[in-house]
């Protein structure tokens, strides 16, 4: 009898442990969704955001990104009072184009912020392995989708928000929907990604639903067109690139 | 009354040490009483006399916001929101220039800046720079007052440059003050004259702008401590540039029904309803026309021209500071008659912020001055009940002699109320004196804070009516309260036992 309450105990922990690699695992493939070491990376962003008394917003904007040289060019669509404006981002130095001006502006991501101790690359987003750790783990369905819903809870203060509930999909790694919280577990702001696009085997978010919990009615919606993982030439990403286009 | 009155008199001077006692106590407590108020009152009136006389004239006209609408923009609470264009800015202009009262009327719109650096600069300093930290440098930010370069100076006249010139009509340019420009040399690390040219960029809801603009003039600070010394002046083109106030501001956007759906959804998890819908698959092979990505460019030229009629503000300068109300009530009645969407306010409201943050400062005084006068007063009460307890005893000879109790409670009433008016007057007159030597001393306030606090460069109290009066009646009525309970207690206790009280 014994000997069976001992196979059962190491089981059991056995196999506990598998799960917490497993969500561990899950965590990883979830942040790998959005690295492009090895290809470069091209789409066209549209953001529509709605805030209650006012007019509806869309900005547009064409993505190329070369993370292995840490190289990044966003083009702005529209509004077509923008159109044409460009962030270039390589490396540590930023510069910003307004074509109505015909000039440049630059700032170094080396700078402080506003005298403060926090640093532009203090800003970038948080990877959920790195600046998390699982809390709880249950099994839940969304809409008609058997998910995982992780809670997360953040390692350092540092992170945007303390705690996150995350809904990924069970049978492939996807994230559907993730809930962000205060330190007091306020709600604070909603994302949804309910369509993805299959690019060369791998999935990247077509659709994003953004909604701010903190003030009702505001919503953004942000479509992704146009995917590519085809080689970007080198010209795109210098400076003259947004002169030359607005010519 | 006239019998009660003398034997009040000779009471008072038969325990004069006593009396004199009293009543340097009830002076001072009127000294301090109205000195005090008087403090707060040029606080008061230097403050609003700095803010009328050189940003906020007597009156604001502004559109209608969520949040309160100041010149510094409307806060909300997510921090700034846009401030909304002026409707119907020509209607409203020739309406308030024809009114009672109005002597100048501006329009005007504001806007943020942020000062940025030339690309040969920023790389030099880089070069040079070998560790990541860099002193961040608030002159870099400027609140940026679009000017109607016509009217501007009649509705300020004091508006003086100490080097430069004001805007000619259709001139391009900004204004800044020294200090500025010095915090402006130390961030761009070179020096800067008339006719230099700054790269500001402005960030609205419309996007974000950047204006090559030439320095035209370095303006006189004149109320230091109210107002940021960011504060720049600029011709009204430049700041409807940056803050979007252009033709195609105002095209409205249209969604897809798809898109539609999308914001009208209440439960987001129906969007997950069916597992093979939402992924698809793509084949794109990367086919970016690169070099002729924007395509068509000429509509963006034409939606990034100024709109000429834009103005956020319209400020209003009268004949008498204290007809401000009544003008902003007959053009709230006016706005609201022709079903206008705008508001008239007084200067407290242009200022926004930085009223409240000298109100916050009036409070503290206030509260200082309360606490500081109810010490006094504190004192003042107990010293008058001591004195009426150690005259317990000749309370009982009065009364055994058969003075009835109500004769004995008015005689101590009109003994403190003499006390109080006689001692009140003189700390009224001392305060008078005190107040004009403070006046003729011209003490400076030498730093920001106490320049705060004296509501000008020199300390300037007003003693008004009312504060006189108050603090009379505060006095009288501390006289009154405290004999009023020692004389009841001495009226409760036997003649002959309160006789035998030493």
């Amino acid at each position: 009898m014994k000997r069976v309450l001992l196979v059962f105990i190491l089981s059991v922990s056995v196999i506990s442990l598998l799960s917490a690699q497993d969500f561990t695992k899950i965590l990883k493939e979830l942040d790998n969704l959005n690295n492009f070491e090895k290809s470069d990376f091209t789409a066209v962003y549209t953001i529509i955001t709605q805030k209650p008394g006012e007019k509806d917003s869309v900005l547009q904007a064409r993505v190329f990104r070369r993370d292995r040289e840490d190289l990044f060019l966003i083009l702005i669509l529209q509004p077509e009072a923008n159109k044409g404006q460009g962030y270039l981002k390589d490396k540590d130095n930023v510069w910003f184009y307004d074509p109505s001006s015909r000039q440049f502006t630059f700032s170094s991501l080396k700078e402080n912020i506003s005298n403060s101790e926090a640093k532009n690359s203090d800003l970038t987003r948080a990877t959920y392995s790195d600046s998390y750790t699982i809390e709880k783990t249950e099994e839940g369905v969304l809409g008609k989708i058997p998910v995982w819903i992780i809670s997360l809870k953040a390692k350092t203060t540092d992170a945007v928000y303390d705690r996150l509930k995350i809904y990924v999909r069970k049978d492939r790694t996807m994230l559907l929907k993730e809930e962000a919280y205060s330190v007091s577990g306020r709600l604070m702001r909603t994302t949804l990604i309910p369509k993805y696009v299959e690019l060369n085997g791998k999935l990247l978010p077509s659709q994003i639903i953004i909604v701010d919990e903190l003030n009702p009615g505001e919503k953004s919606q942000i479509t992704l067109t146009e995917q590519s993982v085809s080689p970007i030439p080198d010209s795109v990403f210098k400076k003259d690139f947004l002169e030359r286009v607005n010519k | 009354m006239r019998g009660l009155l003398r034997i009040a008199f000779r009471n008072l001077f038969e325990h004069r040490a006593k009396s004199i006692i009293i009543g340097i106590l009830l002076s001072l407590g009127v000294v301090i009483l109205v000195l005090g108020s008087a403090v707060h009152n040029g606080m008061a009136n230097g403050i609003e006399r700095s803010f009328t006389k050189n940003y906020t004239a007597d009156i604001i006209i502004t559109g209608i916001a969520e949040g309160p609408v100041s010149l510094f923009g409307v806060a909300s609470a997510g921090g700034l929101a846009k401030t909304p264009t002026l409707p119907e800015y020509e209607k409203i202009l020739t309406y308030a220039s024809s009114m009672k009262h109005v002597a100048a009327v501006t329009g005007m719109a504001s806007t943020f800046g942020i000062a940025q650096k030339e690309e040969q600069t920023a790389n030099a300093e880089n070069q040079e720079q070998t560790d990541d930290t860099m002193e961040g440098n608030p002159f870099q930010i400027f609140y940026l007052f679009g000017v109607d370069t016509l009217q501007y100076r009649n509705v300020f006249p004091d508006f003086s440059l100490r080097e430069g010139n004001f805007f000619e009509p259709g001139m391009r340019g900004i204004i800044l003050n020294a200090k500025q420009k010095e915090g402006l040399e130390k961030y761009l690390k070179k020096s800067l004259a008339i006719g230099n040219e700054l790269v500001i960029q402005g960030a609205s809801s419309g996007g974000v702008k950047i204006v090559r603009i030439p320095i035209i003039g370095i303006y006189e600070i004149k109320a230091e401590g109210y107002t940021p010394d960011q504060l720049a002046y600029c011709d009204i083109d430049t700041v409807r540039i940056l803050d979007n106030m252009t033709i195609g501001a105002n095209i409205e956007v249209q969604l897809s029904s798809e898109q539609k759906a999308i914001f009208e959804t209440t439960n987001y998890d129906d969007l997950f309803s069916d597992s093979n819908t939402f992924i698809t698959t793509n084949s794109n092979t990367g086919s970016v026309d690169y070099e002729n990505i924007l395509g068509d460019t000429s509509l963006r030229e034409e939606l990034n021209k100024v709109d000429t009629g834009a103005w956020h503000f319209i400020l209003i300068r009268t004949d008498k500071p204290d007809v401000a109300p009544a003008v902003i009530k007959e053009l709230n009645t006016f706005f609201k008659d022709n079903n206008i969407a705008a508001q008239a306010g007084d200067w407290k409201a242009a200022a926004g912020e930085f009223a409240q943050s000298v109100d916050i400062f009036g409070t503290v005084l206030f509260v200082g001055i309360i606490i500081l006068a109810f010490v006094v007063v504190v004192i003042i009460m107990n010293t008058l009940v001591v004195s009426v307890i150690e005259r317990t005893t000749e309370i009982g000879t009065i009364r055994a002699l058969g003075a009835s109790r109500s004769f004995v409670r008015r005689l101590f009433f009109t003994e403190t109320l003499l006390l109080s008016l006689i001692f009140g007057s003189i700390g009224i007159v001392l305060s008078y004196i005190v107040n004009t030597i403070i006046r003729s001393l011209n003490i400076k306030a030498g730093n920001r804070i106490l320049e705060l606090l004296f509501g000008g460069p020199v300390l300037s109290p007003i003693i008004t009516g009312g504060t006189v009066a108050t603090a009379l009646i505060i006095i009288v009525l501390v006289g009154i309260v405290a004999h009023f309970y020692p004389v009841s207690v001495a009226l409760r206790i036997e003649p002959i036992r309160a006789i035998q009280t030493d």
